[in-house]
């Protein structure tokens, strides 16, 4: 079971670093493909705007039948995250557990969610906190109550994150920041199509090799 | 989740003097130990137990198991943690397939099981990348004929996947059936077909029939009664049945898996 666990992870953390869900860079923490950490970019528009947020997920040994938990660090405030960090999200609660809580059953994880859908829930929720079902019941009601004092306190928390934030990572500041994630892809793929006629694939692959050794020299 | 009416105001959530969901969750999973302990899919066996087990049952019941006796082999039961269908249906097919290895019939079926369920997984949306190893343990348990690994919990979701790709690639048919308890079609599968441990119901059985070409014939083991006899049985033919090429079709060319029902519940019979 627990090697099926891992093939899963391994292909989709490979999927990930190759194609990052906008907003995320994720890794394994030593080593152990069980255990990721995740760094998340403050959306733009909201009060964690400006801010990196480390946060680890843990996988089961039987994923995908089983859902990770995903736990933030540093005392990360929202509605949604119980005040040790771990975040309260119905995408990862596995059906049949607590039905009291009023989440349907499609709401819930099933073995076809994956690491993408759980970092766009996160991305979703930080825009949009559900105050309905909250897990920290203060930051809910001053989220609701005192807009102007929960921001306050994230601002902190968002000054606090910035020590965090990656030496090769340049911030976004607007909306297309942080979709320029991708234009050595799209050269790629031209050079592709015009590499099925060529037969000098060298000066092509030179090519590619500019783009991506930046990208690489970057991260070190 | 936008639902609130179910949720309490936030300020009484704590004033309330009810089992933490932990309590909860520990007292679900022990009431269901018994459950969850028995094998994926037992031995094979008479109807003896089954007989034991209805003694005090009513006198239809017992009939239709005394009748079960005389038609059918014996039974394999399968654990009753909601995916006994897809397990039952798993393990008999791999089954079957073995008992006639290298035949070009096994080819065909397993052409069927294969290729043809990708390909409705992949137009149905799934990410194939993603569903593929699920997939492989299927196709792999059923080229081995390895009945163990076909009814591993990872070829229970593929074929819960099957079944949900079929679903959304028909939905026209299927939605008339589903409406009137979901709004959406999407919902339902969201909830009844994809997560695991979710029983399978009409829509379920038809969809998979039709995925893998093979006959689901059920019996039902309750107190209704057929009007021309005494076990009442549900034929489901796919819409498709298997092809054999180059070869004239015949009926007992047909995959056939055969189910006992109890409410909630299904069991692998063995014909004669």
């Amino acid at each position: 079971m627990s090697s099926a666990a891992q093939h899963a992870l391994q292909r989709q953390l490979k999927e990930l670093m190759m194609h990052p869900v906008p907003g995320f860079r994720v890794g394994m923490k030593d080593d152990n493909i069980f255990d990721w950490e995740v760094g998340i970019i403050g959306p733009l528009g909201t009060a964690y705007e400006g801010g990196y947020f480390l946060a680890s997920i843990k996988f089961p040994q039987d994923f995908p039948f089983n859902p990770p938990s995903f736990t933030f660090h540093n005392g990360f405030y929202h509605p949604n995250v119980y005040e040790d960090g771990r975040l309260c999200i119905s995408i990862l609660h596995a059906p049949g557990d607590d039905e009291m809580s009023g989440e349907s059953a499609a709401e819930r994880w099933n073995p076809t969610q994956s690491v993408e859908s759980i970092l766009l829930s996160v991305i979703s929720l930080l825009n949009d906190p559900n105050t309905s079902s909250p897990a920290n019941v203060d930051a809910s009601i001053q989220f609701r109550k005192d807009k102007k004092a929960f921001d306050a306190k994230v601002k902190e928390l968002v000054e606090k994150s910035k020590k965090d934030i990656p030496a090769d990572l340049v911030m976004p500041t607007s909306e297309a920041d942080f979709l320029v994630k991708r234009p050595i892809e799209i050269e790629e793929d031209e050079n592709f199509w015009y590499e099925e006629d060529d037969d000098d694939d060298d000066e092509d692959e030179d090519e590619d090799h500019g783009g991506s050794d930046e990208g690489s020299d970057a991260e070190e | 989740m936008s639902d609130n009416s179910h949720n309490p105001p936030a300020q009484d959530a704590e004033t309330y003097a009810r089992p933490t969901d932990d309590e909860i969750l520990q007292y679900e999973r022990k009431i269901k130990e018994p459950h969850t302990l028995a094998p994926l899919v037992g031995e094979k066996t008479g109807f003896e137990s089954l007989q034991a087990e209805y003694a005090d049952g009513s006198p239809t019941t017992q009939a239709k198991i005394a009748l079960l006796a005389e038609e059918y082999s014996g039974l394999r039961c399968t654990r009753r943690d909601g995916n006994c269908f897809y397990r039952g249906l798993a393990y008999r097919l791999c089954e079957l397939v073995s008992e006639r290895k290298d035949t070009l019939w096994a080819k065909a079926v397993m052409q069927r099981l294969g290729p043809h369920s990708r390909e409705a997984v992949g137009r149905a949306g799934y990410d194939l990348d993603l569903m593929g190893d699920f997939a492989e343990c299927w196709e792999d348990a059923v080229r081995d004929g390895d009945r163990e690994g076909a009814a591993a919990d990872s070829v229970v979701c593929w074929l819960r996947i099957v079944t949900a790709a079929i679903l959304k690639n028909n939905r026209d048919m299927f939605e008339a059936f589903i409406l009137d308890s979901y709004p959406t079609l999407d919902l339902f599968i969201g909830s009844q077909v994809e997560p695991m441990n979710i029983e399978a119901d009409q829509p379920h059985i038809v969809a998979i029939a039709n995925a893998l070409g093979v006959t689901i014939k059920i019996g039902n083991l309750d107190t209704t009664l057929n009007t021309d006899g005494v076990m009442n049985w549900h034929e489901i033919e796919p819409l498709e049945p298997l092809v054999i090429p180059d070869s004239a079709p015949k009926a007992e060319d047909q995959p056939q898996v055969v189910l006992l029902y109890r409410p909630g519940h299904y069991d692998i019979l063995y014909p004669i």
